[in-house]
């Protein structure tokens, strides 16, 4: 590839080629001010954050007293009376969650992959919906269904006299949730691995006499192993970083776990911002541990399972479990998708949420629509929406022209630098969105230039945030363009940006529009990376539905849940109305 | 004929190895050029330099006299640069856009007037013989087609130089065959310098003015290919270019100009033609193509013929291929014509032309 030189501006070629290479080359420019766009969007505030862990005072603008180095933060956070128990409630939460979601992902995915259960197409469909619920609205959601007194489920238990209570609030609780809104994370993994598994694996363990399940268990599930393995880390590396769930449900019934206890000392008064930043160092520790861990087990996933191609295993006939198991199925979905959007409707659509039996749920003069109203008519709400739209939309417009740069360097050319792009591109996956908030938080407040309470701040985190993702999505469609349509493009004639307008982008087209509709959804219900970079101005959506249920308006949380899902429900809709029926972003097919 | 383009010295390593290693070549204005050569041998490498996809470690490239690559001055000109229309292996036919889109690209590029486009592009068309095909989506075109419309779409602009990088080898025999043919009318018709890279030699043989037969990156021997064909200088060219027998012996006696007499280690005694002087006892190998020899009954004895017993004979539709033993050792000899006449196992004589054998130097790469 003419790589080296792509992107090189020759002035005054004419008709009579005679010209000189410039000694700096544009490329190497090209990645230079890359590297250090993603330096300072990545690698700056995380390493602000680490040495704010090791300071004794909180961040001022341009001053590090280094007189102030100390152990102190790490010594107070350990010797903290009940850090042995923040700490194993976090794993323990974690874990539950972590093993639930396996169970629950690699039911379906054998369900829907390798079975005749009734519906398993459907299944297939329906076994990643969950992704498209932010956890911020699960939570609500099994707040409102589950609390021990109020909830919904319990009103219906003691009507009908089931010597039951529900209690979210527990550990196992929230474990629960964990469990049931990351299961698409390992089902993707489980039926993945499921598909591509060569079937006559499976059909020479029964030629040995092992009876159906005995196959299931000493053939088929260890095959499956280390992508089962490799999704629960995954998981556990977002369950253990995660701060909608357990800050809806953890505080009532006192679990408490790293990500809120963070948020906690900053909310102290004064802030503690320094220890804040010591257990954060820790959080990013474990993370980043176990995100090595899995690109490990992930490199080393070589058991030979993927055979020739247009294999369609046969599928386990289930006999008389069938139904059952297509049951156990759609019982799932309405777990996570339809039990959650009823309550949430019932509890928008409602005046008074004062209701201890069926018959005064049911009761229809409590019904209106004065919630929606209200959440209609609060200036926050609509600040807050139309700063969500801007931040997701600047996301959006500046990740994509970021995350294509990056990817066009690794994945096309041959550039020096490019595999030190990649590497910090992808660093991120083991930040949690917290710290990179908490370390954007050091940062723009040590450095005054201005951009530290506007919504600059709160996009830039959010591009650091999602560039693993954005990247990958990019740079998947990129490597299946031949080169040579590339090359071709420039032996016509066309110069670099020429062929990336007219050849590159629009074949490309169909990852970059992945890649933007994805970030759109991830920027507009994000929560955690805004936590500690928003002001009365610039509060973004999400903040504003967790204020809001911090005061105890649960009816306007609601609306607010409805009305964020509603917005990602359009958004994902729009992008497969545009995928189905692509069009390219110039006037390509026009002569 | 004046110089089209000129190499010299070229070089390129990938890493530590050298993928194109001191290539020196002139291409003259209307000739057809292809680098022949097995895969890894350099010849897309070399092509790709030319076209500017790869930038060269050494040596130059002149087209029409001006220097387009010279490392040694830092000079580079970039592809789009270089006025070079390029049919590629994949075709690089572009998804998004049809026909017309296709071959009228180049001249967008150019800012040609609209009017002006479309009248090239018709004509083009016709020439490659797609007319009429033009608002075909590039998706719905056989490989046939989109071999045609990479070529309309390199020759649209009427480029200094035209470059093929293996155009046919995705595409069936027959289809192969006649687009062959086509190329060759088109590339004369239109008078046009082209450098053409394949590894198959009855393509580089009937479309080529002159053949380049690369091996490791190097220059194996440059002629037309009547010329590699007789005077094959390596063992390697013999063997790349046809069929060959190929042997070792001792020359024992100059019996003419040009001529000596060979006796290999099987006892096999035969006259052969040299490039070069070789003095007697030396050892060399000695090629003969199967095609060059005539095989006959053994009481039609004629004058320096071999006796020989066919031990397998393949009937090939036009022509009948024996293998035979020679002194003890296989030989193949292929008669022309639909009726065998011999049968396996029975005797015969073969005879060779003596300067239809040749004598090559025993090393796989000839001396620069």
């Amino acid at each position: 590839m003419s790589a080296g030189s792509e992107g090189v501006a020759i002035p005054g070629a004419g008709a009579r080629p005679r010209v000189r290479a410039p000694t700096v080359p544009m490329g190497r420019l090209m990645v230079a001010a890359l590297l250090a766009v993603l330096a300072l969007l990545i690698l700056l505030p995380v390493a602000v954050l680490v040495l704010g862990s090791f300071l004794s005072e909180p961040p001022r603008a341009l001053q590090v007293n280094w007189s102030g180095l100390t152990l102190g933060n790490y010594v107070e956070i350990f010797a903290s009376r009940d850090f042995a128990e923040l700490i194993s409630t976090s794993v323990g939460v974690a874990s539950i969650g972590t093993v639930g979601a396996l169970v629950i992902g690699t039911a379906l995915a054998w369900l829907a992959a390798r079975t005749d259960a009734p519906g398993r197409r459907v299944l297939d469909a329906v076994a990643i919906m969950p992704m498209m619920v932010p956890p911020l609205v699960g939570g609500f959601a099994w707040d409102m269904l589950a609390s021990p007194k109020s909830g919904i489920l319990n009103i219906f238990l003691r009507a009908f006299h089931l010597p039951v209570v529900l209690n979210i609030y527990t550990v196992g609780g929230i474990g629960f949730v964990f469990a049931i809104y990351y299961a698409p994370y390992v089902y993707l993994f489980a039926a993945a691995a499921l598909r591509n598994m060569d079937p006559a694996l499976e059909e020479a363990a029964a030629l040995c006499g092992a009876t159906r399940f005995g196959t299931v268990r000493r053939v088929t599930f260890p095959l499956i192993l280390p992508a089962l393995l490799s999704s629960s880390l995954l998981v556990f590396v977002l369950l253990i970083q995660l701060f909608s769930i357990p800050a809806v449900l953890g505080e009532a019934g006192s679990v408490h776990v790293m990500s809120v206890r963070i948020w906690e000392l900053i909310g102290f008064t004064p802030p503690k911002v320094n220890q804040a930043s010591a257990l954060g160092v820790l959080m990013l520790a474990i993370t980043v541990t176990l995100v090595l861990l899995q690109n490990r087990a992930t490199a080393r996933r070589s058991f030979v399972t993927v055979a020739g191609k247009g294999l369609r295993p046969t599928p386990v006939a289930l006999g008389a479990l069938r139904w059952p198991s297509a049951v156990l199925g759609f019982a799932y979905l309405a777990l996570v998708v339809l039990l959650p959007y009823a309550a949430l409707l019932f509890i928008a659509l409602r005046k008074s949420l004062f209701f201890s039996t069926v018959a005064a749920m049911a009761n229809p003069k409590q019904f209106s629509l004065d919630q929606i109203a209200v959440a209609v008519g609060d200036p926050v709400v609509r600040l807050s929406l139309v700063n969500s739209l801007l931040v997701a939309l600047g996301t959006v417009a500046l990740g994509s022209l970021l995350y294509f740069a990056v990817a066009y360097i690794v994945h096309r050319t041959k550039l020096p630098g490019r595999r030190a792009l990649e590497l910090i591109s992808v660093m991120p996956v083991a930040i949690p969105g917290l710290i990179i908030g908490l370390g954007y938080l050091w940062s723009w407040i040590s450095i005054p230039a201005g951009i530290y309470g506007t919504l600059w701040i709160i996009v830039a985190a959010y591009v650091s945030q999602f560039s693993p993702q954005g990247v990958r999505a990019i740079a998947g469609s990129l490597v299946q363009i031949h080169p040579e349509l590339e090359e071709g493009a420039r032996l016509c004639g066309a110069g670099f940006l020429y062929t990336l307008r007219r050849v590159v982008v629009p074949l490309a087209w169909p990852g970059i529009l992945a890649s933007m509709i994805l970030l759109l959804v991830l920027s507009f219900r994000e929560l955690a990376t805004a936590l500690f970079l928003y002001t009365s101005d610039t509060q973004v959506f999400s903040l504003t539905m967790f204020d809001f249920w911090q005061r105890g308006s649960t009816g306007l949380v609601a609306v607010l849940a409805l009305v964020q899902s509603a917005i990602l429900l359009v958004i994902v809709a729009i992008g497969q109305r545009i995928r189905r029926d692509p069009a390219p972003p110039d006037e390509g097919a026009v002569p | 004929m004046p110089v089209k383009c000129q190499i010299r010295g070229l070089s390129k390593n990938f890493g530590a190895r050298p993928v194109v290693d001191h290539v020196s070549l002139d291409v003259a204005d209307g000739e057809f050029v292809v680098i022949l050569g097995p895969s890894g041998c350099g010849k897309t490498t070399t092509l790709r330099l030319i076209a500017g996809l790869e930038a060269p470690d050494a040596g130059t490239i002149a087209i029409d006299g001006h220097l387009v690559s010279a490392p040694a001055e830092r000079l580079f000109v970039r592809p789009e640069k270089r006025g070079i229309g390029m049919v590629f292996q994949s075709y690089a036919i572009w998804p998004h856009m049809t026909v017309f889109e296709n071959v009228a690209f180049p001249l967008r590029v150019r800012r040609i007037r609209t009017a002006e486009i479309a009248g090239k592009v018709r004509a083009v068309l016709e020439r490659v013989g797609l007319a009429g095909e033009s608002e075909r989506p590039a998706t719905q075109l056989s490989g046939g087609q989109m071999q045609r419309v990479a070529l309309a779409r390199a020759l649209v602009y009427d480029p200094a130089l035209l470059l093929f990088d293996e155009p046919l080898s995705n595409l069936d025999l027959k289809l192969r065959e006649r687009l062959r043919v086509e190329l060759r009318e088109l590339q004369q018709h239109a008078g046009i310098t082209s450098i053409y890279v394949t590894h198959d030699q009855a393509e580089a043989v009937e479309l080529a003015d002159r053949i380049v037969v690369m091996e490791g990156g190097r220059v194996a021997q440059v002629g037309p290919p009547a010329e590699l064909y007789r005077r094959p200088r390596t063992r390697f060219v013999a063997e790349f270019i046809a069929d060959a027998n190929i042997f070792e012996g001792a020359v024992t006696e100059h019996a003419g100009p040009e001529i000596v007499r060979v006796l290999t280690e099987e006892g096999r005694e035969l006259l052969a033609g040299i490039d070069r002087p070789v003095s007697l006892g030396e050892r060399v190998h000695v090629v003969v193509h199967p095609e060059d020899c005539s095989i006959t009954h053994p009481h039609e004895s004629r004058e320096g013929s071999h006796p020989v017993r066919i031990l397998q004979r393949r009937f090939q539709g036009v022509s009948t291929r024996y293998t035979v033993e020679w002194n003890g050792a296989a030989f193949d000899v292929v008669a022309l014509g639909t009726s065998a006449a011999l049968a396996e196992g029975a005797e015969a004589r073969i005879w060779i032309a003596p300067e239809r054998a040749r004598v090559i130097l025993r090393q796989d790469i000839a001396v620069p």
